[in-house]
């Protein structure tokens, strides 16, 4: 191989390097997000909400934060001169994908995800939505004819498991409407795995930085007019949460979590761009280890089980196996 | 107003014109009038799509030489496939009047 070759194969795999490393870090600060915003959460005006029904706090808080997420990444955008491409983004097919993927994820998922916890309890719900990294990649072998070996198939699947045990939870109590709250979760599932392959095909033609400043506005307008009215039953009570929050101390905490997430999901995003679906939402998904982690070390909340430790270290072999040999994703697809 | 398509796009309608394939650096002076004042519209930035586009399989590299610096420079060429997606979208008899873009 002559020198010429041999620079243009080090800046292809340096290029793939730096889309599973982005990867990995954006499952991490998806982990420290979600821990701040449990600290918000357990104050008021959250708090005093919580009584109305159990899906208010999260999806008002979801709102919240993706409306504040999607003005962090506005403000990176102006900064990197990129502010004029959303409106030339939206007006295009690639960018109404974008759009469509960002209900699926984001209003559909997490609303079928909490009223999966409500309706089905926290086992079967962490079980069910762990497996969406598994349909992205099912879904993108199909429809992107994304490259996936043996190893990173098996390192999806630990990722899972990992994810599962960590997560582990010893069901109780009775559900009555369960099967509800069972097909809720694969709602969940399916959202979270088809946002990342329907943004992924947009996003060949759309920037990643502008495609998740898309995500943010979509994801907030969907909750704030179809969510927002639903979550303590019909009335207004969603709105009345959102508007005292955003006058509280407690938004201060929100704002924290939500520019974490915002840098989070950017980093994801550039990650399913630069690396391809399946090894982005696998390492997403790690986010359930470094929430643990980030628990105890903020809050002291979690205490180091056995499982936990086993689901770590099952977590990093198939977050290792998913990142596999940076030569194999210079071409991330068959097309 | 005609509105301008995003940076991306652009670009691979250049690659679709310019059929012996164009660098990051030759793209930069094609597109910096029609993106004037904009940040995103600068070599390095086109380069990173660049490589996000090959990545998926809508350009390639045709060639590759050292400049005086000893710094790589890649001339990309688009593919069949990079087409086919650009046209989903764009009207082929558009896409030689950059300024009266349709999509």
């Amino acid at each position: 191989m002559n020198s010429i070759q041999n620079a243009l194969l080090n800046k292809n795999i340096g290029y793939a390097k730096k889309g599973v490393i982005i990867g990995a870090i954006a499952g991490m600060l998806w982990g420290l997000g979600g821990i701040i915003i449990s600290v918000a959460f357990s104050k008021d005006p959250f708090l005093s909400f919580s009584n109305l029904s159990l899906y208010i706090v999260p999806l008002v808080g979801a709102c919240l934060t993706d409306s504040i997420s999607g003005i962090s990444t506005l403000i990176m955008n102006i900064v990197g001169g990129k502010a004029k491409e959303y409106t030339r983004v939206v007006k295009t097919k690639p960018g109404k994908f974008i759009i469509i993927a960002s209900i699926f994820g984001g209003p559909m998922a997490m609303s079928g995800y909490y009223i999966g916890l409500y309706l089905a309890g926290p086992f079967y719900t962490m079980a069910i939505t762990a497996l969406y990294p598994a349909v992205g990649a099912i879904l993108s072998r199909i429809f992107l004819k994304e490259k996936i070996s043996r190893n990173a198939w098996l390192g999806i699947f630990l990722c899972i498991i990992g994810a599962i045990i960590v997560s582990y939870v010893v069901p109780t109590g009775t559900y009555p409407h369960f099967y509800l709250g069972i097909t809720a979760c694969f709602l969940a599932t399916i959202g979270w795995g088809l946002e990342g392959v329907i943004c992924a095909y947009g996003m060949d033609l759309v920037d990643p930085n502008i495609a998740i400043g898309i995500r943010w506005f979509t994801s907030f307008i969907v909750y704030f007019i179809a969510v927002l009215p639903f979550v303590a039953g019909i009335g207004l009570s969603g709105y009345a949460l959102f508007f005292t929050a955003f006058s509280s101390s407690t938004i201060l905490i929100l704002i924290a979590a939500a520019v974490v997430n915002a840098v989070s999901y950017f980093w994801y995003y550039k990650s399913i761009n630069m690396s391809g679906v399946s090894r982005a939402l696998a390492l997403m998904i790690t986010y359930a280890l470094w929430g643990i982690i980030f628990g105890w070390i903020i809050t002291g909340s979690a205490n180091i089980t056995f499982n936990i430790v086993i689901g770590a270290i099952i977590i990093v072999a198939g977050a290792l196996l998913v990142a596999g040999k940076p030569s194999d994703l210079i071409k991330i697809r068959d097309n | 107003m005609k509105t301008k398509l995003p940076l991306r796009f652009s670009i691979l309608q250049l690659l679709i014109k310019e059929s012996e394939g164009l660098t990051p650096e030759q793209l930069f002076h094609k597109l910096k009038d029609s993106y004037p004042n904009e940040k995103q519209c600068q070599p390095n930035t086109i380069d990173e799509h660049l490589m996000s586009m090959k990545g998926v399989g809508l350009i390639d590299v045709k060639s590759a030489i050292f400049d005086g610096n000893n710094q790589l420079i890649s001339t990309y060429i688009i593919t069949d496939y990079g087409i086919a997606r650009l046209t989903k979208y764009v009207k082929l008899a558009t896409i030689n009047m950059p300024q009266n873009q349709k999509f």
